[in-house]
């Protein structure tokens, strides 16, 4: 079906909306075990910006972020909506040589976004978000190790993600146990 | 001016104080209460007075005090960055116990609040965890608290094997959260040992320290 949205949906929409929505993570707070790894990828990448972006249905939602102050942008102006078409890492080396981001508010305007390079966190099997890795000015094509390494931490999110379901998931055992509430 | 009394929060690995909850008592009454049933039924600059009272008498001191501020104030966005503002001039350590008696507005509102908090030094508590005020599980989830008090309809369940598995493992998930798990109530030797088996890493209650006036606590610091 042909969209009239400035950028591609993919397959299993609604699916993947839901698989978001069930794990009640948008708009919560900080997360220090997703903060240490978005730490480690700037570190590793030596990149200015990293972000875990939650794909929402109108909005990217941030997370955790490392170089940027923003929380959210309009899901129109994400380049994850791109890397959450499917399960390899998602790059763009020069956003200005791009016709699909050269208008993009994102790189005309603040953060300048030049160099993309995403990879996909899912919950389940639902391409929910993603990790990724942006600088301000463009770069050489990532290396096979550089994407590996991407989609390791993305994969460690995704755990974490997990995790954190799982304990939600097990306090309100505990409170249909200890009766209140 | 209102007539406070301190009450000391325990950490007990060390077994020393980490924080003294601020609290009134109004000399009609004469016991020792949760300044939250008094803001219920204020304006938040009165709340806000009240706060910068408690801070002037006590920071001196050096303390670390832990002090009640209504979920109310939440709402108006003017009287957090004047709460905000008001924290960051005493700089001193300090933790804040809200508690869900008013729904707090949406977690997107709340957390960045939070953070402004932490960065002028203070810990974020819930209170009154699992009462009618505090019951709602999503709250550890979505608000970015340090904390959670255990209310003390929770930690008097302790010797119940029917609940004691369930409040060791509301504790280890709390901790696995990165938070902070505190028990309130605590009465006897027993029950303290209890639940620091079962993972309560902080402890309040009147076995630990009844609520008593700054000298007396000063005197006992030496």
């Amino acid at each position: 079906m042909p969209s009239d949205k400035r950028y591609p949906i993919p397959a299993q929409e609604a699916e993947r909306l839901k698989a978001l929505a069930d794990l009640h993570l948008l708009d919560t707070g900080d997360d220090s075990h997703l903060d240490h790894i978005t730490q480690m990828v700037a570190h590793y990448f030596q990149a200015p910006i990293v972000l875990i972006s939650l794909v929402d249905k109108d909005r990217q939602w941030f997370k955790s972020c490392v170089g940027l102050e923003a929380e959210q942008t309009p899901r129109e102006d994400a380049f994850c909506n791109y890397t959450i078409l499917d399960d390899d890492a998602f790059e763009v080396p020069n956003a200005l040589e791009d016709p699909r981001f050269v208008d993009n508010r994102l790189v005309t305007g603040e953060p300048h976004i030049r160099y993309y390079l995403g990879s996909p966190v899912t919950s389940a099997g639902m391409r929910i978000g993603t990790l990724c890795v942006i600088d301000q000015v463009a770069r050489p094509a990532a290396t096979e190790e550089q994407r590996k390494v991407l989609a390791d931490f993305a994969q460690l999110v995704t755990r974490e993600i997990e995790v954190r379901e799982t304990l939600r998931q097990t306090l309100q055992t505990v409170r249909g146990a200890l009766q209140f509430g | 001016m209102m007539n406070y009394l301190l009450q000391p929060i325990l950490d007990m690995h060390s077994r020393e104080a980490v924080h003294y909850e601020v609290l009134s008592r109004p000399s009609s009454i004469g016991t020792a209460s949760c300044l939250e049933d008094y803001f219920e039924h204020m304006s938040a600059a009165q709340q806000l007075e009240i706060i910068h009272d408690q801070l002037l008498h006590f920071a001196p001191s050096g303390l670390p005090l832990s002090i009640n501020v209504s979920g109310r104030l939440l709402h108006d966005s003017d009287a957090c960055f004047r709460l905000i503002e008001i924290l960051g001039d005493f700089s001193m350590p300090l933790m804040i116990e809200l508690t869900e008696g008013h729904p707090l507005p949406d977690a997107a509102q709340v957390n960045p609040y939070f953070r402004q908090l932490r960065s002028v030094g203070c810990l974020l508590a819930l209170d009154d965890f699992g009462t009618g005020h505090s019951a709602n599980i999503d709250t550890i989830h979505h608000y970015d608290f340090d904390v959670i008090k255990i209310d003390r309809s929770l930690s008097n369940q302790w010797q119940d094997p029917t609940r004691a598995p369930s409040l060791a493992l509301l504790a280890q998930v709390i901790n696995m959260l990165g938070k902070t798990a505190l028990a309130e109530g605590i009465e006897s030797k027993d029950q303290m040992e209890g639940l620091i088996k079962l993972g309560y890493e902080q402890q309040q209650g009147y076995f630990h320290g009844r609520p008593i006036e700054l000298n007396e606590v000063l005197h006992a610091v030496g």
